[in-house]
């Protein structure tokens, strides 16, 4: 069976899954969650192309496990990386969009509509998450 | 009177601004606050005391009332601007979600004291960007 970091056929990818590849196998001499969420990451600065991202979503779904990301070795492109920039980005795109004459010169450019949108979309949905963690961790502590 | 981008300590900024200096001047050549911006698009971590500095000169320059039609513009050939920022944003989301539907990484995340105080500071600036993004669409 072929190891899961070579296949960068997505149906490909599945099958492996579905035919029970080790979703915790080493590649590259690491996780290979790790390799495909380092992919992923140099993905989004360098934009490359996107199929890492299904393939570090599937193997989340098939149920890896993700302790190596919060304690990699790596220096860069790490989970630290990864909320810290997010955290970065959504407070200056929020500083930016509040500056004085930003949603005239936001409404005079029409390619922005989908990126609100999207942005919009993907912060609601990490925000979800997080509350409804966040909720159950607290009424956890106070049983 | 020094250029504002020349000054190092956000206290001698403040009162720099708050002496008449011209927030909408250059340096290195290009408007003081796309200078701060396209600084900001290549950091990928605010522990940092310097990289804080810079986020907060950025906001200080905004609040004042600096023009940012530049940095929503963009110039061409540079990914140093908003529309790039809110992407390269959305994607960094996108990929937090994914590993947020793993049970695992949810405990893992409340478990560790760095990562604790990391996700309430991701949590409440989405909420400031929400906040942003619904102002900004009813001026659509």
């Amino acid at each position: 069976m072929k190891h899961l970091g070579e296949i960068r056929d997505i149906t490909g990818f599945q099958a492996t899954l579905a035919a029970g590849a080790d979703v915790n196998q080493l590649w590259c001499r690491r996780p290979v969650i790790e390799y495909f969420f380092t992919e992923c990451m140099r993905h989004i600065c360098l934009n490359m192309d996107g199929a890492c991202f299904l393939q570090f979503r599937m193997l989340v779904e098939a149920g890896a496990d993700v302790f190596p990301l919060f304690h990699t070795v790596y220096s860069e492109y790490t989970l630290k990386n990864l909320i810290e920039s997010a955290c970065l980005g959504a407070e200056i795109s929020a500083v930016t969009l509040g500056a004085l004459g930003a949603k005239k010169a936001i409404a005079n450019a029409p390619s922005y509509t989908d990126r609100l949108t999207e942005l919009k979309k993907a912060a609601q949905d990490v925000l979800q998450k997080i509350e409804g963690t966040e909720s159950a961790v607290c009424s956890a502590e106070t049983a | 009177m020094k250029k504002l981008g020349g000054i190092e300590k956000i206290e001698d900024f403040i009162l720099a601004i708050a002496g008449g200096a011209d927030i909408n001047g250059t340096w290195k050549g290009v408007p003081l606050v796309d200078y701060y911006f396209q600084q900001l698009m290549h950091i990928y971590e605010i522990s940092n005391k310097t990289h804080r500095t810079l986020l907060q000169k950025y906001k200080i320059l905004v609040a004042a009332g600096a023009d940012v039609s530049s940095v929503i513009r963009g110039y061409p050939g540079s990914y140093d601007n908003a529309f790039h920022l809110m992407r390269r944003t959305t994607l960094r989301l996108e990929l937090l979600s994914a590993l947020l539907e793993s049970a695992q990484a949810q405990n893992l995340l409340w478990q560790n004291n760095y990562y604790y105080s990391a996700v309430l500071e991701l949590r409440d600036a989405l909420r400031k960007t929400l906040a942003q993004i619904e102002q900004a669409e009813d001026a659509l």
